[in-house]
């Protein structure tokens, strides 16, 4: 009966564990007052469908779940306990920190997990007093896939006349 | 085995050393990264890395590509209306451990102190540690990595930091 209370209870650690980092943010305040939605991967697939090009339906195939939570006017319920939670969770499941600005009150924060040369997740985190952005993808970006969006931002961006470097670097 | 004893204390010492090296400078901006007072940017080894993989045939990005492709990390800790500028600079200077680092430039012009450091090995720059301070404004920017000098006044004028336009002195003085 121990073993069995003990075995149980490190079950449900351990599945508390794996759904940690922006998977505990996100189902813990996706029925708040703003924008979540997940785009499984059957979504992704039928969506890639509807794509002209082949390049781009191969691409859009790599990634295999899109997560979005958009507050706004400054509703932000996300509170700095969660934040800082999610950041440790997030070192722990081997999420690196890419790169990190804060500015005033505006942090931007981006986080991937690498694994043999492959990006396995990306999460894109905004946050200032007027909304609370969190973009999580998950898939299997190799270089030519990110090379092949850069292109086609930079077609894109000739299109609309913006540059396909942001304004913080000038080249 | 006896002598791998004894050296066991010299080891630990000289590992604690190493570690200590920069710890200062470490430590300063930590003690600033959540004051909101400052602009804080860190952009990890991994995205270094990252950008060097990406070859396209787009100008603007392979000049950029080529100047960070060898860069280890950046860190830029910066304000520019916080009244207490040169007290700053004077606090980090003092946290700068000047065994480990060679002065490479330094400019007084008027109130605005610059200072650039770095730590090389051998024919290798490791590290580029820039001190900009004056009564209102206050920069500290750190670049490891291998660095080339040229490369990195030439990022002076691709990145739109404050601060990060000194860099460019570094040229005017090669």
């Amino acid at each position: 009966m121990t073993a069995k209370t003990i075995f149980i209870t490190a079950l449900c650690l351990l599945l508390g564990e794996a759904r940690a980092q922006d998977a505990g943010l996100y189902w813990k305040y996706k029925d708040y007052d703003g924008v979540a939605f997940t785009l499984p991967r059957v979504a992704i697939d039928i969506a890639s469908a509807f794509l002209d090009e082949r390049e781009d339906r191969v691409w859009l195939r790599h990634i295999n779940k899109v997560r979005v939570m958009v507050f706004e006017d400054s509703r932000n319920p996300v509170t700095g306990r969660d934040l800082r939670r999610f950041q440790r969770k997030a070192a722990r499941r081997h999420l690196e920190d890419l790169l990190m600005v804060r500015d005033g009150k505006t942090h931007i924060h981006v986080m991937a997990k690498e694994r043999r040369s492959v990006l396995r997740k990306v999460v894109v985190l905004t946050q200032s007093p007027e909304e609370f952005v969190l973009v999580t993808l998950k898939g299997k970006l190799r270089w030519d896939d990110i090379i092949h969006a850069l292109k086609k931002y930079k077609k894109q961006s000739k299109e609309d006349e913006n540059p396909l470097l942001p304004a913080v670097i000038r080249a | 085995m006896k002598n791998l004893l004894m050296m066991l204390p010299l080891l630990l010492l000289a590992a604690g050393s190493a570690t200590a090296q920069n710890d200062g400078i470490t430590r300063f901006f930590n003690q600033y990264v959540d004051d909101e007072r400052f602009t804080v940017v860190f952009v990890s080894p991994k995205m270094f890395q990252m950008v060097a993989k990406i070859e396209t045939d787009d100008e603007d990005w392979n000049k950029f590509r080529d100047v960070v492709k060898d860069l280890g990390g950046l860190r830029v800790l910066t304000a520019d209306s916080i009244g207490n500028g040169v007290a700053m600079y004077k606090d980090a200077l003092s946290r700068v451990p000047v065994g480990e680092y060679s002065e490479l430039l330094t400019v007084r012009d008027g109130q605005e102190n610059v200072r650039i450091w770095i730590k090389d090995s051998g024919n290798t720059i490791q590290e580029l540690l820039l001190l900009v301070g004056s009564p209102e404004e206050f920069t500290l920017l750190s670049f490891t990595g291998k660095i080339d000098l040229d490369k990195i006044s030439t990022l002076s004028r691709t990145l739109d930091i404050k601060g990060a336009d000194k860099l460019e002195k570094i040229k005017q003085k090669n």
